[in-house]
């Protein structure tokens, strides 16, 4: 369950990535609207004493950045986690952290293509990759959070637990979310449609 | 917002436009995704024609249409309208060929030159005097049967509802809560904000029995305090999705308990949102609920054309609100958005609070008989937008009454109460109206008191005149004389008076007060004129009301007018009608008097010896007399008839040659004049 995979990046992918932070560096250089690094209030990442959830595992697929701060965020830095699922008429809500665990701040493209992944990790539903390349910074320890809907699973019954997981844009790898629990499937959401019908997921842009 | 992810094709995106054959594949699949999408193709033929046809309603789409700025497949796109958008026209132009799934395949050429979209003209909205869509994907928007609507929670993020509702949508149903403790950040936001649009709105709790198994009642109670239910929200609703490790009775006890509770706190029975799935697998397609009043399904049936509708089709009730989509695109919303549509075009009958009342002004109203009052029926409407059924009971006799509108659409009506002198006269008297007032399962009443009142004099029948039978001719002849009158009143008393051969009018006294009749000798030969008058209990008094004149004529048996067939024979005598008479003893022997008056009576001796006649007048049988008597009696008036009016009449008389006493005699035939 939730093995890591590591599994690099195509250097072309990579260098997109750093190419859309230079611009967010430069910007930032003119006063812009990054982050100002070190006067930000961090938050340390939750201890696996303090968490009652299991450990996200991260697919380790974003090589550490030759720009330390600005970087992409080493996904061996990355670690993500379903904090709640909250139901909304048909559909699923999954509010889903990700936590620089790393000691550099780093960014990441604020959407990702989200799935609703089973113990097993197979896919349950599969969403698209986004166009946006809008990134956001997260400094160590800081967390972003996101929300996720899913609506519509009409295929056979998952393996416990049930969470979702983020490809990241550009092939630099994927994040699957540590679930609620070992046995939580709150992410699951009802077949309201006819047998074979296909699933939605969708996910809101990485926020602090 | 930004907005990734999705059904995989991405459902999303448009509905028509010019398509190749992999987007065709992906359209097809947006259908099957119940996203309505239409195929476009894609022959363009020349356009500009002249109009085919005029405008004459506007028309709301019945999917996503595109809105081109030429009759072409091959022209941009200015957008796509949702389904239940508004468009006027101007006329259909001939274009590039299209085809069409929309609900159905629809193909054609033809385009609708549009103007306005939702009320907004294309040139403010677009910059372009006129766009185009292509025709059969729409319906007249008049007679709408669907309100279209969305569902929506935090997860919409910051909405524009005034964009939601320029995009023709009516109602918006927000999430509120779930299990205990937790409110959704966007619900007062998203309550407020519709409502500032204009559009009608309510709130869902999400179940989570498998939280709090035990305690339905918590949920309910959370709900409602987080709600903010106030008059002219729609009803709110109990979202049920998760049964956790509820049984099915437990369930359906879980579920009672928090309709019950939310009944109990605000007198709202709650619309219960279920797929039929879940309904039937966690709830046993129980109709239970329904049974019990809860009679607002909220249907969750995606991809479907119509949804399949759980508990014995709510218990022969139907849907009410059909969640058709999860993922529809709506102006003002970012991404995907529930998409709903209300069974019905007005949201009356699910309104909290919706009430109404009824009064009548003026409260009362005095009519004289005959005449009509009218009064102005107000409505005051609470959320209350259905038309308004109206009856009044109560009416008196003979009185009516009327509104200008029925069914009353608006905010008011008129009524008008008519009362009546002729037929069934209205009684005079004070009458409470009851007027019921309806709208669906709303009934109001109000009240008026009608008086009529008697300022008229009755209204008086001129006197007529009858032969009477039996009687006797002494000179002069008895004749019935009869008059009426009607009032609403009623009548308190006649007055009679005559005059006879042009002489002054005199009193003629009468057996009482109230009598319609008199019996009064006429000279044979003169004149009589009568004249009645009425007094009604309110003491008006009509005029005299004249009478034709009337005048007794006698036609001898010698008489020219007097036809005889068969043997009859002359005889005098000092008793008879002119001395003379003549008779038959024959079976048959007939006498025919022709003549011209509204009375006829036939004159004879009755004796032991004389016998029967048959007696028929203009042809028709009426009567056997039976001439036969102990003892001779002259001149009897043996038999008499009367028209209604002066005419042209024959009467026969046909003797029977009664064995032993055959005689029957003809002394004279009486008739009676009017002019």
């Amino acid at each position: 369950m939730f093995a890591a995979s590591f599994v690099g990046p195509p250097p072309a992918a990579r260098r997109s990535l750093v190419a859309v932070l230079a611009v967010a560096a430069l910007a930032g250089a003119c006063g812009g609207e990054s982050a100002t690094v070190g006067t930000q209030e961090t938050t340390p990442p939750p201890s696996a004493g303090q968490s009652a959830s299991p450990a996200a595992t991260v697919d380790r697929t974003v090589a550490p950045t030759a720009s330390p701060g600005l970087g992409p965020c080493d996904s061996g830095a990355l670690m993500s986690r379903v904090t709640r699922w909250d139901g909304a008429a048909g559909s699923r809500i999954g509010t889903v952290e990700l936590v620089n665990i790393g000691t550099s701040t780093c960014v990441v493209f604020v959407l990702a293509r989200p799935q609703l992944v089973d113990g097993t990790g197979s896919i349950l539903i599969d969403g698209s990759q986004p166009a946006a390349l809008k990134t956001v910074e997260i400094i160590p320890g800081g967390i972003v959070t996101a929300a996720v809907q899913v609506s519509n699973y009409c295929g056979p019954g998952p393996v416990p637990p049930v969470t979702v997981a983020f490809v990241l844009p550009d092939g630099l790898g994927r994040v699957v979310a540590a679930p609620l629990s070992t046995t939580d499937t709150g992410g699951l959401p009802p077949c309201n449609g006819p047998a074979g019908s296909p699933g939605t997921i969708g996910m809101q842009p990485w926020a602090p | 917002m930004q907005w990734a992810g999705g059904l995989a094709g991405d459902h999303r995106h448009a509905a028509v436009g010019a398509v190749n054959a992999a987007s065709s594949r992906r359209l097809r699949r947006h259908w099957r995704a119940g996203a309505l999408a239409l195929l476009l193709a894609m022959t363009v033929l020349p356009f500009g024609a002249p109009a085919t046809q005029a405008a004459s309603t506007d028309l709301a789409t019945n999917c996503g249409v595109s809105l081109r700025t030429e009759a072409s497949t091959a022209s941009p796109a200015l957008t796509i309208l949702p389904t239940g958008s508004v468009v006027t026209w101007t006329e259909t132009v001939p274009g590039s060929s299209w085809s069409a799934t929309c609900g159905s395949l629809v193909t054609g050429s033809s385009w609708y030159a549009i103007t306005a979209v939702n009320g907004q003209s294309v040139s403010s909205l677009y910059g372009a005097p006129v766009a185009y869509a292509a025709t059969g994907l729409f319906r007249p928007a008049d007679g709408t049967e669907f309100l279209e609507g969305v569902d929506v929670s935090r997860w919409q993020g910051p909405i524009d509802f005034v964009a939601v509702r320029s995009a023709g949508k009516r109602f918006v149903i927000a999430k509120a809560t779930e299990g205990i403790g937790f409110l959704d950040p966007a619900y007062q936001t998203n309550k407020a904000g519709a409502g500032a649009a204009g559009l009608a709105v309510t709130a869902y709790h999400f179940a989570r029995p498998d939280l709090n198994p035990a305690n339905p009642q918590g949920e309910a109670d959370w709900f409602v305090d987080s709600l903010g239910l106030v008059p002219g929200m729609l009803v709110p609703a109990l979202d049920l999705e998760v049964a956790g490790t509820l049984g099915t009775a437990e369930l359906q006890a879980w579920v009672q308990g928090w309709l019950d509770r939310v009944y109990a706190r605000t007198g709202v029975r709650a619309m219960i949102y279920a797929s039929p799935s879940f309904w039937k697998k966690y709830l046993a397609d129980t109709t239970a609920f329904a049974d019990q009043g809860y009679s607002i399904l909220w249907v969750a049936h995606w991809f479907v054309a119509g949804p399949t509708v759980p508990a014995r089709n709510w218990s022969n009730r139907g849907w009410t609100y059909w969640q058709y989509s999860n993922c529809g695109s709506v102006p003002g919303i970012s991404g995907c958005v529930d998409l709903d549509r209300y069974n019905g075009s007005d949201l009356t009958p699910v309104t909290y609070g919706a009430d109404f009342a009824v009064s009548a002004s003026p409260a009362s109203a005095s009519v004289v008989a005959g005449a009509a009052t009218a009064l102005t029926l107000n409505f005051a409407r609470t959320f209350v937008t259905t038309p308004i059924q109206v009856t009044v009971t109560g009416l008196p006799a003979g009185s009516t009454a009327a509104l200008s509108a029925s069914p009353v659409t608006g905010s008011s009506t008129t009524l008008t109460v008519a009362t009546t002198r002729s037929g069934t006269p209205t009684p005079v008297g004070s009458f409470p109206l009851t007027i019921t007032a309806t709208s669906g399962a709303l009934t109001r009443t109000t009240s008026f008191t009608l008086t009529v009142v008697d300022a008229s004099a009755p209204v008086v029948r001129a006197p007529v005149y009858r032969l009477v039978y039996p009687a006797r001719l002494s000179g002069s002849l008895p004749v019935r004389i009869e008059w009426s009158a009607a009032d609403p009143d009623g009548i308190s008393a006649y007055g009679v008076q005559r005059q006879t051969a042009g002489g002054s009018w005199q009193d003629v006294a009468l057996p009482s007060t109230t009598s319609t009749s008199l019996t009064q000798s006429m000279s044979v030969g003169t004149p009589y004129r009568y004249a009645a008058r009425a007094a009604d209990g309110a003491g008006n008094l009509s005029d005299w009301t004249p009478g034709s004149t009337a005048s007794v004529l006698v036609a001898e048996q010698t008489s020219a007018s007097i036809a005889y067939s068969g043997t009859w024979r002359t005889a005098t005598s000092r008793y008879a009608s002119g001395g003379s008479l003549k008779y038959a003893t024959r079976y048959g022997a007939s006498a025919t008097y022709t003549f011209t008056g509204s009375g006829v009576a036939w004159l004879a001796y009755r004796g032991p010896n004389r016998g029967s006649a048959r007696v028929y007048v203009d042809g028709v049988y009426r009567k056997t007399v039976n001439l036969y008597s102990s003892s001779y009696v002259s001149r009897q008036v043996v038999f008499a008839y009367n028209w209604a009016s002066s005419g042209a009449h024959k009467i026969k008389v046909v003797a029977l040659g009664t064995a032993g006493h055959p005689r029957v005699d003809v002394d004279a035939f009486l008739r009676l004049t009017i002019q």
